[in-house]
């Protein structure tokens, strides 16, 4: 499907989905549940720390398969089994990629075990740290010019759309589908941060295109130009089932009739595990015009 | 609005647009006829390679594999990835194979012939 195995694309799924929604479970509760007027709100932390946990986990998971697809990867599979262990060794401890597979898994085991305390502070620097991890590993080390910006940027730009997929992950799961009484509060609560990452994802985003997108006329003719219409596409419909929820959705649960959100929380699930699969995928894409070996 | 629409692709695809690997140039090059045998390949890559998980064969026609001394990187910020090769290869075709991995960690691979004439 991508420049990448089938299993890398599932690895990084998982990855991503996980990060999502540990960050996600952190900004639902200091960027929504502490400003939502609600009478339980321990309640709707506990869930929220317990979906975090989850997450961790799944993050881990997927950081084992990533692991296992990098080693078939780049194995050398005429090696001794000596020369086999060797090289794992080597893949982990002394590549970039292999320090920055450690700081995740760590950073996802430290977020398990403070979720698992309702250690929030804790949690949250935990957070800033994982949103710093696909920047450290990604394109953003190779740019020479603008190096600290740029990491900085796409740091900001994983925690912002993590804040915004990863708050709609957790207010599915914990306050919609399980009929929560105080759902309303907290999708007012909820409007400003998604506005906030919205307009953080704009400026990262704007800094991005001048640092990464270079010939844009090749695009749609390529793998990676169709697979990331395919993610444009979920993204609006992410965003679609956003303006029918400020439009339609909301007022009806005003007037005590949960239904439609319910709906919307359901599709924005799927939505959004689906723009998470495309960047799975996306991410191990070749570039259009980029040459893969000689 | 070309100009917007590609700001719209960046804004949603900040980490997507990792660059892989690729062999920019090697000594000798591909398809390239030599007079006289190696006694190094070099590869000139796009972007600095993992030397830890970097793997290079170099073998005959018939597939037999000539002995290469651990793989260094040339001094110098564009210096190349070097694989001596140990002892004199003869007279014939050749095939070196590469597989590595750049910081980003993306699996790149590739191979490509030469021959050395005397």
């Amino acid at each position: 499907m991508s420049g990448g195995t089938l299993v890398g694309d599932i690895g990084r799924w998982l990855t991503f989905v996980g990060l999502t929604t540990v960050i996600g479970a952190v900004a639902f509760y200091y960027g929504t549940l502490s400003r939502a007027e609600i009478a339980d709100k321990d309640a709707l932390a506990r869930g929220a720390a317990r979906l975090g946990k989850w997450a961790a986990a799944l993050l881990i998971v997927g950081a084992a398969v990533r692991a296992c697809d990098q080693y078939a990867n780049l194995v050398d599979p005429t090696g001794t089994m000596d020369e086999k262990r060797a090289f794992a060794g080597a893949m982990v401890m002394h590549t970039e990629w292999g320090r920055i597979w450690i700081a995740q898994v760590v950073l996802a085991l430290a977020s398990w075990w403070s979720l698992a305390r309702r250690a929030w502070p804790v949690t949250l620097v935990l957070a800033a740290g994982l949103a710093l991890t696909p920047a450290l590993a990604g394109h953003a080390m190779g740019d020479q010019s603008h190096r600290i910006v740029t990491i900085a940027a796409d740091a900001l730009h994983v925690a912002a759309a993590s804040t915004w997929l990863g708050t709609l992950f957790v207010f599915a799961l914990v306050v919609i589908l399980p009929r929560h009484k105080g759902a309303l509060a907290c999708v007012r609560a909820f409007s400003p941060v998604a506005l906030i990452s919205a307009t953080t994802l704009a400026i990262t985003g704007l800094w991005a295109s001048y640092v990464h997108v270079g010939a844009w006329s090749a695009v749609l003719g390529s793998t990676y130009g169709r697979t990331l219409c395919v993610k444009l596409a979920l993204v609006a419909g992410v965003a679609a089932v956003g303006a029918y929820n400020w439009r339609w959705a909301t007022p009806k649960l005003a007037a005590g009739d949960q239904h439609a959100l319910r709906n919307s929380a359901r599709a924005e699930l799927i939505l959004g595990a689906l723009v998470l699969l495309a960047t799975a995928i996306l991410v191990a894409t070749p570039l259009p015009g980029e040459m893969t070996g000689m | 609005m070309t100009l917007l629409i590609q700001y719209l692709l960046a804004a949603l695809t900040l980490h997507t647009s990792a660059a892989h690997l690729h062999l920019l140039r090697s000594e000798p090059s591909a398809n390239d006829t030599v007079a006289t045998a190696p006694a190094a390949i070099k590869f000139w890559f796009s972007e600095r390679p993992e030397v830890a998980v970097t793997t290079v064969k170099l073998a005959t026609a018939s597939g037999t594999a000539v002995q290469l001394a651990p793989l260094a990187v040339d001094t110098g910020a564009h210096g190349p990835l070097v694989a001596a090769v140990r002892g004199q290869i003869a007279k014939g075709a050749y095939t070196v194979t590469w597989r590595s991995t750049a910081m980003d960690g993306h699996p790149s691979s590739g191979s490509f012939n030469f021959v050395v004439s005397h």
